[in-house]
This record gives structure tokens, sequence and C-alpha cells, in this order.
């Protein structure tokens, strides 16, 4: 179409109108954040004071960096927060593609029915709360009762106790993670799959295309979109990852491997009422993730992908 | 016929109408807080014939457990209206009082009309509940030992060992326990010691028979006196390391079960007395004996069971364990409630004789059909049927949920305030049993009585000041992991991890406590 | 679907993994449905609980019939889910739409506007504060508009969104449709896997939820499912250093029911959703 300064014109007024239209439609959006995003935001505050429940926020006096001194003059918050950062990131090269390989091999099973059950089963744990996961392992890996005790008893000798040494307490967290998320992990990825057009598998396969070749060169770029958000998206929160998971399997043995941030606040801060260090506590991890989040979303883009923003 | 009928209706208005109009004024409204309630005051029949008796209207807000603590700071907080609240003791209720946000009892009891409520507020056990020289807190009163001991006779007469009295009589117990079958199946699948501690903020305490023998009632946060009349903590007494020691031993030599750490205990203790009652460890800790005895009775009914007395101590006092300071939990008048005179009367009712029977047993003719003294005791014939109407007996066994945390106190028992002339500390001293009749046949219907002979209160006990606390959850989670370490240690280096923790310890505001508290032994002694 | 007869080396690989993680999930999920239907006798002498060796279902009417209430905390969770769904979806999509408009003014900073709470919030005092003032405690209400949208889902769906041939968008306008028709007409129709996904998210999470019950709520006769379940199978935990009597309070078959009743919901509605996985939504679809 050869455009015309009239028709760039009327384009102009339309795509105006159109604007506007988009911007009345997102006012609820909007209002949602406002009211219940923004508004209780005066609370951060609270970080930078010596924060009492019955003074509040108006009442408390302001500390300046008090608190964030204390957390970096605190040897088990430091250590709590370099395990947190370490399993954060071990769960980052682990459990991310885990969760993108189990969505390929689902969709690879021909057999619908299979695969409806299969898909099924592996949902189900997300259904499980941690307290009932921590202790299917326990059982499972006893020192007492377990399998791998068992087994070792029949050679007339005690089995490790995997479940209180240091050593392998971060390979713990992370199967026990894999057994209750993965499958729900894939859920995304199964949804982006759904709308990869089949005529592009039936042109692979004239060209000669493998199940592997189909896997790799269809089914992947097909959903990369999603598993870049979801990249970016995970590791945006990767620091908020697990007090549940940790809480229920930890024990004073592991603290030493296994003792994160926000579990350190809780077993020590709160119920001294040492509310105002926790809160220093979560704004540096709030920081540090928004950190993470703007310069994987940047690498993202510096490697041609679609990014979040 | 009609006329009849329009007759009755007449004389029925007529008798009624007084009421109608002239029934008294509206019931007071009252809102209470406490945690993991089930009862309905707009249906249970107890808390409806309770608001009848005081002319009021309970509101319950029920909050879980594990939630209760932050959910009641934060309406506290947020200025919420709350009558009264159940709560702990501590750092949060200072702070509560000390900017204004409860009311005292001491000027509403100025009135003379609560002799109950003012003899438990005043009393000597609670003085240092006080918070600036006034009271804020109505202590939930609670037998001063609830835990105890208890050990397999017939493991025992098996394996040929007397019931220990020496921590060296323990160890071999212990170890006959271990390795000499004592249930005869052939097998080596008993434990000595047996303790699950997972979740648990200190698991030195689930060794307390043992800690108890080093000092009196050792154990986390206590004080502990020392040969040259001062006192230091706990943590850092010689007694601890001994203890520590003595655990280092039984753990090295393979006699704890090794599961330990990943066991999960709960308050019901439920998997304890199922794995007791399986047969798998001979000495249990317990604060409920009956459930363990009966379940265990029901997988074999040749086991026999005695109690477990605390073990001679070393510190020149045979036999002492420790108390728990003779409550749990308390009750609080926050201000945003406006009939705190209100609350007071019916806390008042409740310690009555009367009211405690209401509340812990329930209606008489429903809930229970008789009552008879036998000796120290109180037996109730218990009616089931009426009983699961109005709450989960499954769950909460016969004695009224509400009983438990709600109003007065805990137990099956009473304390006969008035007949002690309203001396709390008396009558704290003389609780008489009050029982259902199946419980009053077991072998152990006197377990507290029982446990609370050998309790021993330790120095300053029950003074809550915020710099006798310090960081008191920090210094803990310091100490239980130095202490796990230290008993876990291998050959060699048990020494070293424990002058780590120590260090540690100290380092973290153990000193500022510790010289804080031993001044003020010093000057209040 | 695919034409491909051969049952390769691959295939017997990814069949063999995916039977042995499914495995690996059901038997301990078994575990806890015979626990769950055992004699308090035969849980106690058994070790092992795959067998089962006794059947009772008391433990599941004991749960249902309790006073705690089990089946009206089921009404209300099921209440919250669809009314907490139905509005989020909404606003997701709408939020999700707008941002997804690379040409328009101003979106970068509508999109950090967006993505700022992702990480810095005032904490629950500030939160509680404004629920009490909106007067949402105790209705359902406070248990689905302040979580009304998860900026990770409207994150997820705008990529999604932007994802999308434009020409599909293009024809439509120039059919002369408004934008919220696009939305409506277009958008959603194509988008109906990924929408089935995100509402599975936004359900789970009003159906898991656990926390706002028990901060906004304040009756017994409010309370969710997950709440009251929770309270059965984990109030014991909490409390266990005060050894404060409490009878026999639950035993662990008692609990495994609790369990089993909170998964059997989720197991009926699942297959609805599933079938929206499915390939080929796509055939309609105009392609470039």
């Amino acid at each position: 179409m050869k455009s015309t300064p009239a028709s760039i014109e009327r384009l102009n007024q339309k795509s105006f109108r159109r604007y506007r239209y988009l911007y009345v439609m997102f006012i609820p959006v909007l209002a949602w954040y406002l009211i219940f995003c923004y508004v209780p935001m005066y609370g951060l505050v609270m970080a930078f004071q010596d924060f009492f429940m019955s003074k509040g926020y108006f009442g408390s006096r302001f500390v300046g960096f008090k608190h964030f001194l204390e957390l970096y003059n605190d040897p088990d918050f430091v250590r709590a927060f370099v395990n947190t950062a370490v399993i954060a990131l071990l769960r980052m090269v682990t459990e991310f593609p885990f969760g993108i390989a189990l969505a390929l091999f689902l969709n690879e099973i021909r057999h619908q029915k299979l695969r409806k059950t299969v898909q099924t089963i592996i949902y189900l744990p997300h259904f499980l709360s941690w307290v009932i996961v921590a202790s299917i392992f326990f059982t499972f890996l006893s020192p007492e009762r377990g399998l791998p005790q068992m087994i070792y008893a029949s050679f007339g000798k005690d089995a490790p106790n995997y479940l209180t040494n240091p050593e392998s307490f971060r390979a713990l967290l992370i199967l026990s993670d894999i057994w209750k998320e993965a499958g729900f992990s894939t859920v995304v990825y199964v949804a982006a799959m759904a709308a990869i057009d089949p005529q592009q598998y039936e042109a692979a396969l004239i060209d000669g295309a493998g199940r592997w070749g189909q896997m790799m060169h269809i089914t992947l770029p097909g959903i990369s979109n999603i598993v870049v958000v979801m990249f970016i998206l995970t590791i945006g929160q990767i620091l908020n990852w697990g007090f549940d998971q940790v809480y229920n399997f930890y024990s004073p043995m592991v603290f030493s491997s296994g003792d994160i941030v926000d579990t350190y606040i809780f077993r020590s801060a709160l119920g001294d009422n040492k509310f105002s260090f926790a809160a220093a506590a979560g704004l540096f991890k709030s920081l540090l993730c928004a950190v993470f989040l703007v310069a994987s979303n940047a690498a993202v883009k510096k490697l041609g992908q679609e990014s979040i923003y | 016929m009609k006329k009849s009928w329009a007759l009755t209706l007449a004389c029925l208005v007529l008798l009624f109408s007084p009421g109608l109009v002239w029934g008294g004024p509206e019931p007071t409204k009252l809102r209470f807080v406490r945690a993991g309630n089930e009862q309905d005051p707009e249906k249970d029949r107890i808390l409806l014939d309770l608001q009848k008796k005081l002319n009021i209207s309970l509101e319950i807000v029920s909050i879980p457990w594990d939630q209760f603590p932050s959910k009641l700071n934060i309406m506290m907080a947020a200025g919420e209206t709350i009558d009264f609240a159940n709560c702990d003791a501590g750092k949060t209720l200072n702070e509560w009082a000390q900017n204004g946000l409860l009311y005292d009892y001491d000027s509403i009891l100025k009135s003379g009309k609560y002799p109950y409520v003012s003899s438990v507020v005043n009393a000597d056990l609670y003085k240092g509940l006080k918070v600036g020289g006034k009271s804020y807190y109505k202590p939930l009163g609670l037998c001063s030992q609830q835990w105890g001991y208890l050990i397999r006779k017939d493991w025992l007469d098996k394996v040929g060992l007397k019931v220990p009295t020496t921590v060296d009589e323990l160890y071999a117990v212990v170890k006959a326990f271990k390795d000499k079958d004592p249930d005869g199946n052939g097998k080596a699948d008993t434990y000595g010691w047996y303790t699950r501690l997972s979740g648990e903020a200190d698991a030195s305490w689930n060794f307390f028979l043992i800690n108890s023998v080093y000092a009196v009632n050792a154990g986390v946060k206590n004080w502990v006196k020392l040969p040259d009349g001062t006192v230091t903590r706990w943590e850092m007494s010689d007694a601890a390391k001994s203890s520590a020691l003595f655990v280092n031993k039984l753990a090295k030599d393979g006699l704890v079960n090794r599961d330990w750490l990943t066991l999960k205990r709960d308050s019901a203790q439920g998997p304890e007395s199922d794995d007791f009652a399986a047969g798998k460890y001979g000495i249990a800790r317990t604060s409920i004996p009956d459930v363990f005895v009966s379940k265990l009775q029901k997988m074999n009914p040749n086991a026999k069971v005695v109690f477990l007395p605390p073990l001679n101590g070393v510190n020149g006092i045979p036999q002492n364990s420790g108390a728990n300071g003779g409550y749990w939990w308390g009750t609080v008048l926050p201000k945003t409630g406006k009939n705190p005179q209100k609350v007071v009367e019916l806390l008042d009712y409740c310690l009555t004789k009367e009211g405690r029977e209401l509340t812990e047993f329930g209606i008489k003719g429903v809930h229970y059909t008789d009552a008879v003294d036998s000796g120290d005791k109180r037996i109730y014939t218990i009616n089931k049927a009426e009983c699961d109407k109005d709450w989960d007996t499954k769950k909460n066994g016969y004695l009224y949920p509400l009983t438990w945390g709600g109003f007065n106190y805990y137990e099956y028992a009473y304390i006969p305030i008035k007949e002690y002339n309203f001396n709390y500390d008396k009558a704290f001293a003389n609780v008489q049993s009050w029982l259902p009749s199946d419980m009053a046949k077991g072998e152990f219907s006197t377990w507290q009585a029982m446990n609370s002979r050998y309790s021993v209160p330790s120095p300053m006990m029950n003074i809550l000041d915020d710099r006798l606390l310090g960081d008191a959850d920090k210094l803990l989670s310091i100490f239980n992991e130095g202490w796990l370490k230290a008993v876990l240690s291998p050959d060699g280096s048990f020494d070293k991890n424990w002058s780590d923790m120590q260090a540690k310890w100290m380092k973290a505001g153990g000193a500022d406590i510790l010289k804080y508290g031993q001044d003020y032994y010093k000057t209040h002694q | 679907m695919f034409i491909q007869k051969r049952f390769s080396v691959i295939d017997f690989l990814i069949y063999f993994f995916l039977i042995l993680f499914a495995l690996m999930i059901v038997l301990p999920v078994w575990q806890i449905i015979v626990i769950s239907t055992s004699s308090e006798q035969v849980y106690i002498a058994d070790k092992v609980h795959l067998v089962p060796r006794s059947f009772s279902l008391n433990e599941y009417s004991r749960a249902l019939g309790s006073i705690g209430g089990i089946t009206r905390s089921l009404f209300i969770s099921i209440a919250v889910t669809v009314f907490g769904t139905c509005i989020s979806m909404m606003l997701t999509t709408i939020g999700a739409f707008v941002l997804s408009k690379k040409d328009l003014p101003g979106r970068k900073a509508l999109f950090g506007f967006v993505l700022f709470p992702m990480f810095f919030s005032g904490g629950l005092v500030p939160f509680y504060i404004l629920i009490r003032t909106l007067h949402l405690s105790d209705t359902i209400f406070a248990l689905t508009l302040p979580v009304a949208i998860s900026t990770y889902n409207l994150v997820i769906m705008k990529n999604y969104f932007a994802g999308q041939p434009a020409s599909l968008e293009e024809a439509a306008r120039l059919d002369g449709c408004s934008e919220l028709q696009i939305l409506m007409k277009v958008i959603v129709p194509i988008s109906m896997p990924m929408f089935a996904a995100i509402s599975l998210f936004y359900g789970v999470a009003y159906w898991n939820d656990y926390f706002l019950a028990t901060m906004f709520i304040s009756s017994n006769k409010m309370y969710p499912l997950q709440v009251v379940l929770r309270q059965m199978i984990i109030q014991n935990l909490v409390l266990s250093q005060v050894g404060v009597r409490m009878e026999s309070s639950n035993p662990e078959q008692f609990k495994m029911a609790c369990i089993v009743i909170g998964m059997i919901p989720v197991l009926l509605v699942y297959p609805f959703i599933q079938k929206h996985f499915t390939k080929g939504i796509m055939l309609g679809a105009v392609k470039e």
C-alpha cells in the first residue's frame, strides 16, 4: 500500500483511539495494583526502623541501616545467605532443565491414555504439603528402616545417614523438589506445545527427521518463547525458594549447608519480635532478585531471544 | 377446643411477658481470641449455659495454632477489638503492657469482687510475670511437672536389671535393652534410648532425665546455681557439658535410635506411643502415660510398665526434675475491649468449683451423670454419647476442649482456691485430681502428683525481664546446633565442638545476659 | 497423530523413564491410602504399609462428620476457587493483552509498574490493615481479591500473546473489530491451552491457600478446606514441647484420610482441564 500523508493522518487518529481504548481497558488492572500492592508499600520503612508492633510505623524510631549492618555482621546470616545462593543455583541448573525435559518426554508418548495417566500422576505430589513429603522421604531414606539401610544391612553394615549429612543435604532438597514439583512445572510447557502447528511435524517427517530431530528442531523451538519467560521469572524469584521445604527437611546437623535466609530469620528473629531485622533481610533479598531479573532479561535480549520486557 | 388453646396461650403470654419486657439488660458481647478453637458459642451447650449464667454473648476468634502468635500480634497492632485473648508471656507481652495496649488487672480487682482471679494474679508463684509492678497477665495454671518417664518392667526382668537410679545404672539398662533382645523375638530390633526431635527448637530437652542428674531444673533458658552461691545459664554450665558428654557416649555406642533427628514428635505423642506399643523401645518420656500403657497392652497383653523416677543427682539433691513455672499461657485484656470488668467476672466464675466443673466436664445430668469424691480424687461418670454431640471426643478425650487453655487451667484437676482461703500458692500445692472414671482405673492416675513431687524450680524462674531474655531464639538456635554437633561428635572432638558453641553463644549476646542475670540474682536474691 | 510406527530406542528410554518416575510417585501415595484404611492394631504392627491388611473407612467417616466441618469448608473452598479463578483470569487476560502491545506508548512504564511489586511489598501489617479498612475480613473476597493478579502468571500470558502471529489481529482489525472483540474472538480462542494452564495455576493457588485464610478469616464457619485439613494434620506438631495433656488426639490413619480427602476434588476436576492440553487446537487458525 502506498502511504500518503492523509492516510498516515488517518492511521494516527485510529491508533490513538485504539490506544485510548487499551488504556481504559487497563484501568481495573492498574487499580488493583495500586490498591493491593502500592498502598501497603509504606510498610517498607520498617526495615529502617526499630519497629514495634504496638508503636506502629509512625511511632517507631528510625535507625537507618542499623539492621543491614547487623545482618552483615551476623555470621549465621552470612552462612544462610551463601547457602541460599548456592542452593538456588543448583536448583536452577538441575530442576529447571528437568521440567522441560519431562515435558518434552511427555509429548513423545503416543499412547493417549498412558500419557494422560502419567500426567495426572506426576501432578499429584504438588497437592501434598511439605510436611507430608518430608515424612515420605524420611521414611524411605531412614537410617533405621529405610531402603538403603536394608541393602547395607544385608552386607552387615550401617548405611550412611543421608538425611542429616551436610554433604548430601542439598541433593536431598533438589531430589525431593523434583519429586514434588517437576510434574506440575510441565503444565506451562505442555500448554505451549499444544499450540505448535501439527503440520510442522508432518513437514519434518517428510524431510526424514526422527523422533529426536522433531523434539530438538520443532518442539523445543516451538516452546522457546515460554522457556525464556520461565527462565527469567524463575531467576527473579530464585532467592525466595523453599522455606516450607527446608523447614520441614532440615535439622541442626545440616545448618552448615542447608540453613537458608528464610528459615534462619524464622527461627531466630520472629520469636523475639525482631521484625525490622527480618524486614531488612527480606528487602536485601528482594533487591538482589530484582537485579537478577533485570540482568537475565538483558542477557536474554542480547542472545536475540524474546525477553519479558 | 379452640377456646382452651387460646386460654393456654394467654396464660403462657402472661407467664413469660415479664421475662420478655423486663428480661434484664442485653447480654454483654465479649470477643475472645484463642488458638485452635472448635467450639461454637451458638450451639455448644456448655458455652450456652455459661453465657446464660453470666449474661454474656461470646464470639470466639479461632486461629490455627501455628499462626497464632503472629496473627494475635498483628491484630493488636491493627487495633482490632478484642475483649480477652490467650497468649504467651515474654517480650511481646512486655511490649504491649509498656505501650499501654492492655488493661491491668489491679484496678479492676480493687473492688474486691473477684477474689479468685485476684488470688491467681497476685500469687507468689507468678510474681515475676508482673510488668512495672502491675499485673497484665492471668496465667493458666499447669501442674509444675507434667512430663515423666516410663520403663518396661518385663524387659528389665528379662535382662535381669533393676529400675535404674543412677546414670551408670541407666547406661547399663539402655545397653541391655539394645543388645540383649529384651523382647525375646530373636532379632536385634529394639532401641536402647529412643527419641524423636525433628523440628524441635531444643534438642537437649529430650534428655531431661539425664540433664537433671547434673543440675536442678536443667534446661535451656534456665539458670543454674553454682557451689559458690552465684548463678549461670545452663548453656554455660559444666553440668550441661557433663550431661552432653553422657549423651555423646550413648550416641557413639549406637544406643540412640539413628533416625532421631528426622522423626517428628507431636503433642498427642501419637507416633511415640505407637512405637512404644510396637515394642521398639523400653524407656518412654511422656505426659500421657495412660495412652502409652493402654496402646501397649492392646498389642501385647503381657507387657508391664512402671514409673521411672528421676535419677539420683550428682549435685547432692537426690532425684530432682524440672519445673515448668506452674503455668502455660495466660489471659490478657486488650484496651480495645470495652468490658474488662465482665471478662474478669467470667474468669472468676470459671475458677470457682462450680465453674471449673462446668468447663471441665460439662453439664451435670447431660455430659456426666455422677461425680464422687474418693480419697484425694473426684471421679466423674461420663455420658459419652452426650459428650460426642458437643465436641470431638476422639481427639480431645472426655475433657471439655475449652478447659484446655480456655478460661481457667489445664489438666484433669481442680485447684481448691476457696478451700485454701484464696491463698493460691497453697491451693496450687494441693491440687485435687478430677478424673473421668475410665482414667481413674489406670495405674498412672496420679501421674502429675507423682512428677510434681520431684519437681524443683530453678533460680529466677518466671522472671520475664527483656534483658534477661535477650535474643532468646537466636541463642537457642546457636546452642541447639552446637549441642547436637557435640553429642554427635566422634572421639576426641567433643571438647572442641562444645567450646566452639560456648564461644559463639557468648558472642551473640549471651555474655550480656549472663552479666545482667548474675547481677540481678545478687540484688534480688 | 505422528505417522511413525517404529518403536525406537529413544521411545523405549522415554517410556521407561516416565513410568519409573510415575511409579516413584504412586508408591508413597498408595502407602498413604493403605494407612488411611488401616485399623489401629494393623497400623502399629505393619512396617511397610504396601499391602492392605485391614480395611475400614472409619477415619474417613470421622473426618467428614467432624465438628470442624469438612463438608462446609469444602463448599467455601469451591466458592473461593471458582470466583477467584474467574476474576483472576479476567484481570490477567486484560492486563496481559494490553501489555503485549509492543507499540503502545508508555508500555515500559506500565510494565515496570506491574513488575515492581513482584519484588517489593510492605509486609503483612499494612496489608492486614488494608483488608480491614476495606471491610473484606471474614468474606470470600478477602481470600480472592488481594491475590487476584499474580504478576508471574501475567508475564507468562503477556509473552504468550506477544508470540502469537500478528496477522490474525490485523485481519480482525481490518474487519472493524474493537480491541475487546479482538481479545475475545481472536486471542482467547487460539490461546486455550495457555488459558487452561494459567487458570490451573490460579485455581490451584486458591485451592491450596492456607495463609490468607488464617490471616483474614476469624470465624470457624468461614474457614476453607485447607485450613481445616491442616489443623487436623499438623496441629499436634505445633504444641509438642508443652506436653499439655491431649488425650489420644488424631492417629496417623486419620491424618492420612484427611490428605486423601484433600486430593480427591483435585483428581475429579483435573481431566476437564487436561483435555485442553491436547494438540491441534490451532488447526483452524490462519497461517502466515
